[in-house]
């Protein structure tokens, strides 16, 4: 045979490969998405041993897949498996370092293990990475809350509610709500009700509306409403 | 050239792989690379020998912990026992006196001031634990952290050079020596204080005290002085807190955009605070030196008055006039 006729059969079985892998690749990326789907399915059901399982096949077949690697971190978070929790979102740490939401979960790790300090240093990193990333301030907020230093956390609470009022949006009502209790702790009662009186307007009901006009009660009333103007800074905290 | 051709198509199927699943990274080195050279035998003996340092501190610490509980709930026993010598105490005291009586009434003296004494021994003791305790709980939460960072650093360079599981088992370490640390850090800490009601030290003097009385109004302003003394120092706590809490906020200033956001506002709002708690600490130094200065006054003059009334006592005995 000369050489080309002998070559052949190999370029046909070259050719076969790679149609062969063509045709199987989205196959196989539809069958990591279905195993994601799967994953996530589990987990928002609370079925965490079977969401680890779907995520892990997903890792066996592609051990970097940043996706899986995020919701593995999130499965084992809610299940309270702080250490594997941990080892996965660091491993995702070194490998994604720009990924503002891997030091949020990370964050929340520190809170369940009780380690305050490291919470608060891996949600600044988030919104150093992110500085809009609004979860990361009510976390940080909340952390100052914690640590008893409440004009940092009247200062996050206050952003998170300019941050809404830029949007156009309403603030989260309960942003409202802690943060009159932040201001009524620092001695700034009318601060307190104007904020509650807010919140109250947002979320009329439910365990906290209850509270918020419990606290209203004892409040002085807030002053009324001023004519209508451009949205006015939060009380105590603007410059 | 069957070999060349394999690897060509092999290198095209990989090269695929990334494409076909979209958010993924390129595989680079994975779970199940080989594992990279171990480390120097050097390095790995310093590691170890500085996880014994940290398991060694940790021992003493709870040792330490165990002492003090059970020294805490020996003198708690001994207290009551102690209570209840003094209740027989008293009751005899009130009963006839009699053979019986006395001497039951000096044995029971003799077996409190046993306890008593004790009981001062123990405290003494304890105070000392405690600091020790301290002490060892600061030193096993800064090698805790160091060697957490340590851990932290090799997970990292471990994930970086596809060792996986070896950076697995680096991150599950350091998180256990973190929660080590942050639990001694915690258990370090003094409770927490809570200030003490002003004292007044207003109480009229008639001009006629004696110089005991003297001495003992003395006593009381410097007993007042004391609780001001505890009440500034906690002031100085709450202002080192709000300094601290000042750095924060600067920080989140340089984070914020716009730069006159809200930690702008709150930091001019802190300021005005720290300013108040200033003012505070400054009125106690003053009302402090007030009471240190009328007990050192009532003091020298129940001096100097003693001193006359003994000068005039010795003239009426040897008959001198004055």
């Amino acid at each position: 045979m000369s050489r080309p006729r002998r070559a052949l059969p190999r370029i046909a079985a070259l050719g076969a490969v790679l149609l062969a892998a063509a045709l199987a690749l989205p196959a196989a990326a539809d069958t990591m998405r279905e195993r994601m789907d799967a994953g996530d399915r589990a987990l928002a059901a609370g079925r965490y041993d079977a969401a680890r399982e779907a995520y892990r096949a997903v890792l066996r077949a592609q051990p970097r897949n940043r996706e899986a690697m995020r919701r593995l971190g999130a499965a084992d978070l809610a299940d309270g498996r702080l250490e594997d929790a941990f080892s996965t979102l660091q491993t995702l740490r070194v490998l994604a370092p720009e990924d503002a939401g891997v030091r949020l979960s990370l964050a929340r790790v520190y809170r369940e293990a009780g380690l305050a300090d490291r919470e608060r240093r891996a949600l600044l990193e988030a919104i150093r990475l992110d500085p809009g990333m609004t979860e990361a301030h009510l976390g940080l907020a909340r952390a100052f809350v914690a640590a008893e230093e409440l004009f940092a956390a009247g200062s996050e609470y206050a952003w998170l509610i300019a941050d809404a009022d830029r949007a156009g949006r309403p603030p989260e009502p309960v942003v409202l709500f802690e943060l009159a209790a932040v201001r009524e702790r620092l001695g700034r009662p009318a601060d307190a009700a104007r904020l509650l009186t807010r919140y109250l307007a947002l979320a009329p009901s439910g365990e906290l509306a209850d509270r918020a006009r419990a606290a209203l009660a004892r409040l002085p009333a807030p002053k009324p409403a001023a004519a209508p103007g451009p949205p006015a800074a939060e009380p105590g905290v603007a410059p | 050239m069957r070999t060349p051709r394999v690897a060509l198509a092999a290198a095209v199927l990989l090269a695929a792989l990334p494409a076909a699943a979209p958010a993924q990274p390129r595989p680079g080195p994975a779970r199940t690379a080989p594992p990279a050279a171990p480390a120097a035998p050097a390095i790995e003996a310093d590691l170890a020998a500085r996880r014994s340092e940290v398991t060694a501190l940790s021992r003493e610490v709870a040792d330490l912990t165990r002492h003090i509980a059970e020294n805490r709930k020996r003198a708690a026993e001994l207290t009551e026992y102690g209570g209840t010598l003094a209740e027989r105490v008293r009751r005899l005291k009130k009963s006839p006196s009699g053979v019986v009586r006395d001497a039951q009434l000096k044995d029971d003296l003799k077996e409190l001031r046993r306890v008593l004494a004790t009981l001062r021994n123990m405290s003494h003791v304890q105070r000392i634990l405690e600091t020790t305790l301290s002490t060892r709980q600061v030193a096993l939460a800064r090698k805790a952290e160091t060697e957490a960072s340590r851990l932290l650093d090799r997970g990292e360079e471990a994930v970086r050079a596809g060792r996986d599981d070896d950076a697995g088992r680096e991150f599950r370490a350091a998180l256990a020596m973190l929660r080590l640390g942050s639990g001694a850090r915690i258990g370090a800490r003094p409770p927490v204080r809570e200030p003490v009601p002003e004292p007044t030290g207003r109480f009229a003097l008639s001009g006629h005290e004696t110089p005991d009385e003297m001495r003992e109004l003395a006593l009381l302003l410097r007993d007042g002085a004391d609780k001001i003394k505890w009440n500034g120092a906690l002031l100085v706590e709450v202002l080192g807190r709000l300094r601290a809490e000042r750095e924060t906020l600067e920080d989140l200033r340089a984070l914020e955009t716009p730069r006159d956001g809200p930690a702008e506002g709150a930091l001019a709002e802190l300021d005005g605070h720290i300013g108040q708690v200033t003012a505070e600490l400054e009125r106690l130094r003053r009302l402090l030196g007030g009471f240190l200065a009328r007990a050192n006054i009532l003091e020298q003059q129940a001096d100097r008055e003693e001193v006359a009334m003994l000068q005039e006592a010795g003239r009426a005995a040897t008959g001198v006039a004055p």
